[in-house]
């Protein structure tokens, strides 16, 4: 070790990469949840236009945020993949490496899974409070759910966790090959099909794409939290092997 | 500057002195795109504190090189070393390198410029903000446009204030400059020269304006199909040439028998760059021919080992009356 690197030593030890004891990428996280939070109120809006249009024709009987958050999975699932695909390389741009910036990235997707869960829920109390106030049936939520009523909290954000968790982590990978190979990055949806295939066998995924599927893979057998959980956990650890062995040699490519 | 205060997050160290720049190894890089290789076994080791400048034609492997150089990219097979620790995914030394590509692509182009001294301010350990506010000044960026609404200069700047104001201890800009308008060249060559006199530190330089940035670079790697092709300081290298100028016979007098790699004529005087180092009776006889002699310019140099096309230009008489 020369002496001009020794003396550059104390500025680079000093500085504890995010993610590896290091701080909290806050500058990241912050511009994201932000984002999300302006998202989820204008959906919520959505979702309020399209509860009030049917009140005013018929009776409401049926749970339109079940129906509607049928889209939360996937935004997070591409917010996860505009991390990878965006955020990442710039990070590593700025010197941080792979790994480091990757943690940095697991941390932001984290959060988000956590926010968009605890919206999701909260979209259920909020559409409960509204039903038990205008007189609305509240019967029991239709559709393959660890859930069946508005009240069981516990349950219904422990679902949108691993189902977001799951999503998040496939788009991640997504998100990755796209950016590092382009147009043939739409094989790695492949893999990201069949793992959504494999986790709808123990929790829903709701989305239309695949429901047809999933249904079909469900109608032999039940629910089951912990077997979902074991299974989401599987999948995002799946996904994280694919991830990882997109990212950790991933060249970064000149923005046009 | 309204658009530069002190960020709102905190840096990741305090600390503001640059670190001198490590020893780089490049030992046996090799880069392969399809048929095509683009870095064929390079090996060379650039000391620490200077500033080097890399030359190439288009398509000779530069970008590529200086990419693996920065840990931008893997190389197929062998290694860049910095003071003998391999760099890919070495967080100690990634971070001690700034590699600005033309255009400055390190940063969100959705974002405002402001916004991407924020982010540098955060991952940059000795991000210098004072520093950064002058050269905003100089190179009159508007920090609050978004970087996709930047002209192509204007982005070139904002990559050349990114990479200066890192302040790393090795900066290394891939033809950084080439969308600026000739005062702020002038403005980056004296930003460069002055930042490097005020704490020495490793500069890679690759550019195709050679003779404006010239006078900076203490030492020249030329590069030329993926291979190195000469590797000096700067002095060394175009000692290697001279050129003779004085009367054409007294000229072609002298030259009789050297590789000349090209002559220019102006009436009855010419000027031959001669590849051939002087020995000092060869020095005496030339001015007692009086026969100017002085180095070769380092583009003429360049374009010769690069196997570029002739120097020689055609004979140029003065009009009549012009004399």
């Amino acid at each position: 070790m020369s002496a001009s690197m020794s003396s550059a030593r104390p500025a680079s030890s000093s500085r504890r990469p995010a993610g590896v004891g290091g701080r909290f990428p806050w500058i990241v996280a912050s511009g994201q949840l932000a984002f999300t939070l302006l998202s989820a109120v204008g959906f919520a809006v959505a979702v309020a236009v399209v509860v009030i249009s049917i009140a005013w024709r018929s009776d409401v009987t049926a749970s339109i945020w079940e129906a509607s958050s049928n889209a939360v999975p996937w935004y997070a699932a591409f917010m996860a993949g505009y991390t990878f695909y965006q955020v990442v390389p710039l990070l590593v741009a700025n010197g941080k490496t792979r790994r480091d910036a990757s943690i940095d990235a697991a941390q932001v997707i984290g959060a988000q899974t956590l926010v968009i869960s605890l919206l999701t829920t909260l979209g259920y109390l909020v559409e409960w409070a509204v039903y038990r106030w205008q007189g609305w049936p509240l019967g029991t939520i239709d559709g393959d759910h660890l859930f069946t009523r508005h009240t069981q909290v516990g349950a219904i954000f422990w679902e949108s966790l691993l189902t977001i968790s799951v999503w998040s982590a496939i788009g991640a990978f997504v998100g990755a090959a796209f950016y590092r190979y382009e147009q043939w990055g739409w094989f790695s949806l492949l893999p990201a099909v069949l793992i959504l295939i494999g986790v709808g066998l123990f929790i829903t995924t709701k989305a239309p794409l695949f429901e047809n599927v999933i249904e079909h893979a469900l109608s032999g057998g039940g629910r089951s939290l912990p077997a979902a959980t074991v299974a989401a956990a599987i999948a995002v650890a799946i996904s994280a092997a694919i991830l990882w062995r997109i990212v950790r040699d991933m060249p970064l490519r000149r923005w046009r | 500057m309204s658009g530069l205060s002190t960020p709102t997050y905190p840096r990741e160290s305090d600390a503001a002195s640059v670190a001198p720049g490590g020893r780089i190894e490049v030992r046996h890089v090799s880069q392969r795109f399809g048929d095509v290789l683009a870095v064929d076994d390079v090996s060379f080791t650039i000391e620490p504190n200077r500033i080097t400048g890399l030359l190439g034609r288009n398509g000779s492997g530069k970008t590529t090189l200086l990419s693996i150089m920065a840990a931008f990219r893997k190389p197929d097979a062998g290694g860049v070393f910095i003071d003998g620790e391999p760099l890919f995914e070495n967080p100690a030394l990634t971070s001690q390198i700034a590699f600005i590509r033309e255009g400055g692509d390190t940063v969100e182009s959705s974002e405002k410029v402001s916004e991407a001294f924020r982010y540098a301010a955060w991952l940059r350990p000795n991000w210098d903000a004072d520093y950064a506010e002058r050269l905003v000044e100089t190179f009159r960026l508007p920090v609050k446009q978004k970087i996709d609404r930047l002209s192509r200069g204007q982005r070139s700047a904002l990559g050349i204030i990114l990479g200066l104001a890192a302040r790393t201890p090795i900066a290394i800009f891939d033809e950084t400059y080439l969308g600026l308008d000739a005062p702020a060249r002038y403005a980056f060559a004296d930003a460069v020269l002055a930042d490097y006199m005020d704490a020495p530190r490793t500069f890679i330089l690759s550019t195709h304006l050679i003779e404006e940035m010239a006078p900076l670079f203490e030492s020249v790697l030329i590069l030329d199909r993926g291979t190195v092709l000469a590797h000096r300081d700067t002095e060394d290298l175009l000692a290697e040439g001279t050129a003779i100028t004085g009367p054409v016979d007294q000229v072609d007098a002298f030259t009789a028998g050297m590789r000349v790699i090209g002559r220019r004529t102006l009436g009855r005087t010419a000027s031959a760059m001669a590849m051939a180092p002087l020995d000092a009776a060869q020095r005496q006889r030339a001015a007692a021919d009086g026969l100017d002699l002085a180095p070769i310019a380092l583009q003429d140099l360049f374009v010769h080992l690069t196997g570029g096309a002739p120097i020689a230009t055609p004979d140029v008489t003065p009009r009549e009356g012009t004399s």
